[in-house]
């Protein structure tokens, strides 16, 4: 368990462990402080037997930033950051969404994700989806995740479940998590996730798009959810706006840095867009508006 | 005054000369509801997913008057 490795360094005097590898950033008003490169948070790591997350977790519990991770640092305090290291995600969907999402998320610092999906790449998934590339055409998307967070961020535990989410294995996958990402691509999926998330009492963020448009919309377990949304049965895979508008390239990644940012939010107990709201973008006008659920 | 509205997506093209920064602007008649207006504005109903009437999302029975906003939005699903 990794829950016990950590617990190797609870004795531990990170400062003093770390002596001549931190460094001091002198800032205005007295907001001084230190960071350290990844190759001493590595040692530290092996040396005390655990891994880079845990180290990562004590050092900023420490009030020491990992340097990968401080320019999150203004906008997060180093509790929030430990707090992403330690929290667990789960994201159904490794396509447009969730390639999108599972970038972002790593490089946040989240520190155990699980990628859901059974789908394999294909030509037309070039367009869009951040994990397609030539070379990874036929091959598994959850595998192209797993290998982009490690490329990313080592730091960051993945699991990769190289099947569709159904009503079987969701109760599973959704066990632990702090948040969901709905990264679908198709209604009915879509309704089944949350009916999944709500009986586990998991949070979950909805995004979904069509065109230069696209829906966010985080969904706390009281929450109308999809049903306030869009009515009480989703419509057919294709039947929306993208069977018409497609799914043109800047789309994903706009709405899923979205997506992304609310997950965060949900895990740091930040105001999101959940308790009945949800976010409407246009990228032709552009624009962004708020709405709410009556 | 006027109703404000505003089509998202593939309803534009269903509204002829439909500009997406400016929108509609409709003269209401008393008593006139949303599923009114969409039929009178040419578009396919069942099309209509999502009716937002000033920042809520409403019912398509819901009426609306003078100086109102209204956004229709289709459903969505691509990810």
């Amino acid at each position: 368990m990794a829950e016990s490795k950590d617990n190797k360094l609870a004795g531990v005097d990170i400062a003093a462990s770390l002596q001549g590898e931190l460094v001091r950033s002198d800032r205005p008003g007295g907001d001084d402080f230190f960071s350290v490169a990844e190759a001493a948070l590595a040692r530290l790591a092996m040396e005390t037997e655990t891994n880079l997350r845990a180290v990562m977790i004590a050092c900023l519990e420490a009030g020491i930033w990992p340097e990968r991770l401080r320019p999150n640092r203004g906008s997060f305090s180093a509790a929030e950051q430990a707090r992403l290291l330690a929290s667990r995600a789960l994201i159904v969907g490794a396509g447009g969404l969730g390639g999108a999402v599972v970038s972002i998320l790593a490089r946040m610092g989240v520190g155990r994700l699980t990628v859901c999906d059974g789908d394999v790449f294909e030509e037309s998934n070039l367009n869009r989806q951040a994990l397609c590339r030539v070379n990874s055409l036929g091959r598994s998307k959850v595998l192209a995740a797993a290998e982009e967070v490690a490329a990313i961020n080592p730091a960051v535990k993945v699991r990769a479940v190289n099947e569709w989410a159904t009503a079987g294995n969701l109760p599973e996958l959704l066990a632990g998590m702090q948040v969901a990402l709905d990264c679908l691509d198709n209604l009915p999926a879509r309704y089944m996730l949350e009916e999944a998330a709500r009986a586990a009492a998991v949070p979950y963020v909805h995004a979904a798009l069509g065109g230069l448009e696209g829906f966010v919309m985080t969904v706390l377990p009281a929450d109308p959810g999809l049903a306030g949304l869009y009515g009480p049965e989703p419509i057919a895979k294709g039947e929306g706006a993208e069977g018409r508008l497609g799914m043109p390239t800047p789309t994903p990644a706009f709405i899923g840095a979205l997506q992304a940012n609310e997950a965060v939010r949900v895990i740091l107990g930040r105001p999101s867009l959940g308790g009945g709201r949800f976010a409407h973008v246009d990228l032709s006008t552009p624009s962004l508006e708020v709405f709410s659920l009556g | 005054m006027a109703i404000e509205v505003k089509l998202s997506s593939s309803l534009r093209a269903q509204a002829s000369g439909y500009h997406p920064l400016r929108g509609l602007k409709v003269e209401p008649r008393p008593e006139l509801t949303v599923l009114e207006l969409i039929t009178s504005l040419g578009l396919a109903p069942q099309e209509v997913k999502i009716i937002v009437l000033n920042g809520q999302t409403a019912a398509r029975e819901s009426f609306i008057k003078d100086g109102d906003r209204l956004g229709l939005f289709p459903a969505m699903g691509g990810g």
